[in-house]
């Protein structure tokens, strides 16, 4: 028989319905075949009934916005292969109007209400370097598909508070046009920028590859930042501790390093990296820092902490502050660079993706030369290391596994701490939409409590329908967040950093001999 | 969507260039039947409609020096094209979206089927909503179509859905007048991999920014058709080699021609075409830093449409038309650069004109009659017939004839075909399987099919009338260019006649 490819696509007229239901086709394949050309085949041949909207079939236009597989995709530029399954739903987040075609009025007005009229400086065409108007003309790419809406889980609780990703685009885009005199800052604090968790699900959305995240909404916040309109109460905490001991978090227990530290600055034998700790292993969650620690010792690295190391700054890059953030910059580079040790192990993602993003390019543009380190995630790190390594007794655990956002996104790092958790014996029941945010982002935990744990709800079921002895998840920020959640529902779970489980595992010190190098 | 660029007489890269070779261009590349009136009107204002663009928040890429770039396109003296990236006409429309945004214009969702008409009177529309199958009328005291292009009525186009030709089907019916409907412009440069991406547009800019063309014995085959433009020749001459090329055996596996990029810089490639980089990349799999592009030509431009004057007025009263709905600016071959002037200057004085006609008039009466008519029009696919088809079915009848017989080269005998083709179609029945009043799209594809073989009858009987080659335009049994064809076919519900060229 010739190949096929089979389609599940959620049927549902709101005229005529109170629910809708999953309809099933199979279709032949056709090489190179789009989402796109699957639903004009069932148009055409099977149903044509069947409603969908398209538009120029290249990507350009935003009409075929829809739900693939669970994510915001365009329908004329999602592939499809033989003899694989695909679901097709209407975009999330807006009014149906029949089966995957949702109603574009809504988002449209929207566009139209928060419209910032554009008030010229002068006539005429303005003189412009490229590279002063290249972040502009990012902007300019947007094609109003709205994918970006339906993938942003601080939308999915409330739209009426966030306005969502695109719409902070376009007050960035007539923010930062130098050809516009008139401030939209305050409108765009109004609409809910500090709602934003920076989990960057829109900018994986965006067929245009926008840097929502960075270009639009942190951007936006520094000039709230720096008109004293900002941040929010609850962030001004971390920040003012920064600004004066460096740390974010308040000093409770024995912190990881330092002065009064359980460790000092080189623990162990073998091939030196350094660990930047961030103020979360430092000061709350010391317990991970050592297994941390003690998995790459037993791997056969020496780990060397800088005692003298200060936060790496995102709290404050996040919520706008990038003052402090290159203040933080500054003081971590001269302390990293000065062992001559080119790897730098992160086993927090926020701290991985301020050193690996922000850093790399303010070393650019502020320190003009590149690093002399190189950032990595832990997971990332020891991964080929651990992955060749003879099995151990397995743990036999059955655990789920929480994408970080910061991790998964923002470092493009899903499958290694997958890997590592499968090395171990254990067994991976993934949860549903295992990488939507926890909530614990962008400041949002420390800024909008409430709105924090909201979009961390969401969570709870999926954890619990899993039934797993444990979540694992390799950030601070989600581990105390789920924690919290966990605790809250009354679910009884365990809530693991994958060092924590390989340090379970990697009893005794693994001796040099048993690590098959390449 | 358009991409590539606007063609405007800046002298900002080049100081040579002037007014008057922008004019000579477009004309010459017309072949001489262009309306001069109107391509003087094009000509003149396109500098200033793109400053106010420019103004009014859009962004064109810089030279050097800080001033709005611009590059070479086919058969241009000089380099007068302005870009923005390779979606210049997304940065135009989103900017224009924007100043609607911020007017109070009113938005009405819904598809144009007729004209309201009151004898030689244009006094409104009748629309169709298929998301609640919802039939309803628009009374006004001016009307502007803007409907753009038809060539979906070709299987390989670079046109969007929506490239229907409805407006042409639209006017003619209500007894306007179409010019030069035998021009239909094939870009030379179109995907052919996968099925699925067949005829998107590969954008001039790639030629502009140097690629070159290579037959499947790595040949540059342009130094036999155009040794002086080379790849930069008009398109009509471009797609006519690429088409021989094909046609003589030296073609690549998916039956198109190389455009290579190779010999560039991968991040000058990357800077300067990104949608064509992520274009080759998402639909084809194919990386053009490093790898050849395979590319065929594509229907893409219908240079004919209502017949305008220098104001935008059609032969019917309180009708104005713009863009590519309209005919005469293009002549018998559009350059690549001069639609999306065209559209910004002639929509702009066409917004004006259909203003001030309006403060002059008063609302006009509609007939209960044709009222009826037309809803009968819209209606009538829904009533089971005896051997109806479906609008899609007929629809690929259509697009196949028109692509074999009514394309690049054409003859007497191919194009007679296609008419009689034409009838049978035209009176098969239509009859659609979607009775739904939520999301009719069915029902809107039938009225978009009828038009489609309304623009089709015209094409062909404009194709047959000139038994000359001129532009885009070729009759393989009439190949040379006959001067004393140097005037228009103008046709209209009553009849076809030619007109003289209109000079400046
Ligand atoms: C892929 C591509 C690339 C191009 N690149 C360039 C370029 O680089 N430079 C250049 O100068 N030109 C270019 N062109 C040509 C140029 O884009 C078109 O000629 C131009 O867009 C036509 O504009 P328009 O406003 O007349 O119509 P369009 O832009 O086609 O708009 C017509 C509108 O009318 C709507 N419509 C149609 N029928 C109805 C109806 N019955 N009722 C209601 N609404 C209706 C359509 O949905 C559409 O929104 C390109 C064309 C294509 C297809
Ligand atoms: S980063 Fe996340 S929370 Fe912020 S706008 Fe994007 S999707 Fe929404
Ligand atoms: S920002 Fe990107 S995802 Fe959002 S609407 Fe624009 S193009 Fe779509
Ligand atoms: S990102 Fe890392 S260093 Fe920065 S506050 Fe968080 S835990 Fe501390
Ligand atoms: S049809 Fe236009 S973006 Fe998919």
């Amino acid at each position: 028989m010739k190949e096929t490819v089979k389609l599940k696509i959620w049927r549902f007229d709101p005229q005529k319905e109170n629910h809708g239901h999953w309809q099933e086709f199979e279709i032949p394949y056709k090489i190179g075949m789009r989402a796109l050309d699957a639903l004009w085949y069932i148009y055409e041949n099977i149903d044509s009934t069947l409603a969908f909207r398209f538009g120029c079939r290249a990507g350009q236009c935003g009409s075929c916005a829809m739900m693939i597989n669970g994510k915001p995709e365009l329908a004329c530029k999602t592939e499809l292969l033989p003899e694989k399954e695909y679901t097709l739903e209407p975009l999330q987040t807006f009014a149906i109007t029949k089966d995957l075609a949702v109603d574009f009025a809504e988002p449209f007005e929207k566009m139209k209400e928060i419209h910032p009229d554009f008030v010229k400086t002068h006539e005429g065409v303005q003189v412009f370097t490229m590279d002063e108007i290249k972040d502009l003309l990012e902007y300019h790419k947007c094609i109003e598909c709205y994918n970006c809406i339906a993938a942003c889980p601080s939308v999915a609780e409330s739209w009426n508070e966030f306005v969502g990703p695109t719409y902070m685009r376009k007050y960035a885009q007539v923010q930062f046009d130098p050809r516009n005199t008139k401030d939209v800052f305050e409108n765009a604090l109004s609409d809910g920028l500090f709602r934003c968790t920076t989990c960057k699900a829109c900018v994986e959305a965006c067929p245009k590859d926008i840097d929502l995240a960075h270009k639009a909404i942190e951007k936006l916040r520094s000039i709230v930042v720096k008109q004293g309109l900002g941040p929010l109460e609850g962030q001004k905490e971390f920040i003012e501790r920064i600004r004066s001991y460096g740390k974010a978090v308040t000093i409770e227990k024995q912190p990881l390093i330092g002065k009064n530290g359980q460790f000092g600055e080189y623990i162990g034998e073998g091939e030196p990296v350094i660990f930047f700790t961030g103020c979360m292993m430092d000061l709350r969650l010391q317990k991970i820092g050592k297994d941390l620690i003690d998995v790459l010792n037993k791997l056969g690295y020496q780990v060397v902490i800088p005692q003298d190391q200060v936060c790496c700054g995102s709290p404050a890059i996040r919520s706008g502050d990038f003052d402090l953030g290159i203040r933080q910059l500054k003081k971590n580079v001269e302390i990293l660079e000065r062992y001559g040790i080119k790897d730098v192990i992160v086993g927090c993602p926020g701290c991985g993706i301020t050193l690996r993003d922000d850093y790399t390019r303010w070393a650019k543009e502020i320190l003009k030369r590149p690093l002399k380190f190189k950032t990595y995630d832990f997971n990332e790190f020891i991964h080929q290391k651990v992955m060749k390594l003879p099995t151990e007794t397995p743990l036999k655990l059955k655990v789920t596994y929480h994408d970080p956002c910061h991790l998964n996104r923002g470092q493009g790092i899903v499958q290694e701490p997958r890997d590592l958790i499968e090395y171990t014996g254990s067994e991976i029941i993934e949860m549903k939409e295992a990488d939507r945010c926890c909530g614990a982002g962008g400041g949002v935990r420390a800024g909008i409590r409430d709105f924090s744990r909201l979009i961390a709800s969401r969570k709870a079921q999926w954890i619990k329908e899993t039934q797993a002895e444990a979540v694992v998840t390799p950030c601070p920020f989600c581990i105390f967040q789920l924690k919290e959640l966990v605790k809250n529902k009354g679910i009884d779970m365990d809530i693991l950093h994958t060092a924590t489980l390989l340090n379970r595992l990697l009893k005794r010190p693994i001796k040099k001999s048993q690590i098959v190098d390449e | 969507m358009a991409e590539g660029g606007y063609n405007a007489t800046l002298c900002n890269v080049d100081f040579e260039d002037s007014i008057e070779s922008h004019f000579q261009d477009t004309v010459s590349g017309g072949a001489f039947v262009n309306n001069e009136r109107l391509v003087r009107v094009l000509v003149e204002n396109a500098p200033g409609r793109i400053l106010k663009l420019e103004e009014d928040g859009a962004l064109f890429y810089r030279t050097s020096d800080g001033k709005i770039d611009q590059r070479a396109f086919g058969r241009q003296s000089h380099k007068r094209t302005c870009y923005s990236g390779d979606r210049t006409g997304g940065e135009i429309m989103a900017t224009l979206i924007d100043l609607l945004r911020a007017s109070n214009v009113r938005f009405i969702k819904g598809a144009a089927v007729d004209f309201l008409l009151d004898g030689n009177k244009v006094t409104g529309v009748a629309a169709f909503d298929p998301e609640g199958a919802k039939f309803f009328l628009i009374r006004s005291k001016a009307v502007i179509l803007t409907t753009g292009g038809g060539c979906r009525i070709y299987k390989i186009t670079t046109n969007s859905f929506q490239g229907t030709g409805d407006g042409f089907a639209i006017g003619y019916r209500a007894g306007a007048e179409l010019i030069d409907m035998e021009f239909i412009q094939f870009h030379p440069t179109g995907m052919v991999f996968p099925d699925s991406a067949k005829g998107i547009l590969v954008t001039e800019a790639v030629r502009a920014e140097g690629g070159i063309l290579l037959n499947s014995l790595d040949e540059r085959f342009m130094e036999k058709y155009a040794p002086d433009r080379m790849e930069l020749a008009g398109r009509d001459v471009v797609s006519r080699a690429i088409y021989r090329e094909i046609r003589a055996g030296r073609s690549t596996p998916h039956n198109g021609v190389y455009l290579s990029l190779k010999h560039l810089d991968p991040d000058f490639i990357e800077q300067r075409l990104p949608q064509t980089v992520e274009q080759f990349r998402d639909l084809s799999g194919v990386d053009i830093t490093k790898e050849l592009m395979e590319v065929s030509p594509t229907a893409h431009h219908i240079m004919g449409g209502l017949r305008i004057s220098e104001k935008t007025e059609t032969n019917l009263k309180g009708l104005f038309a713009a863009g590519e709905v309209t005919g005469g600016i293009h002549g018998a071959n559009r350059l690549g650069g001069n639609a999306l002037a065209d559209l910004q200057v002639f929509g702009y004085i066409a917004g004006h004109s259909a203003a001030h006609s309006s403060f002059e008039s008063s609302l006009g009466k509609v007939h209960d009659k044709q009222i009826t008519q037309i809803h009968r029009a819209i209606i009538s696919p829904l009533q089971p017939k005896q051997d109806g088809k479906r609008p899609s079915q007929i629809r690929h009848e259509l697009e196949e004839l028109m692509w074999a017989n009514v394309g690049i080269l054409r003859t007497k005998e191919k194009l007679t075909h296609a008419l009689k083709d034409i009838q049978r179609l035209k009176s098969t029945p239509l009859e659609i399987g979607n009775h739904n009043t939520t999301f009719a799209y069915e029902q809107l594809e039938a009225l978009q099919v009828r038009n489609m073989l309304i623009v089709s009858e015209i094409i062909i009987k404009a194709a047959l009338f000139r038994e000359e080659s001129r532009g885009a335009h070729f009759r393989e049994d009439f190949p040379e260019t006959n001067p004393s064809w140097r005037k228009n076919i103008i046709i209209s519900k009553e009849k076809i006649h030619t007109v003289p060229v209109v000079v400046f």
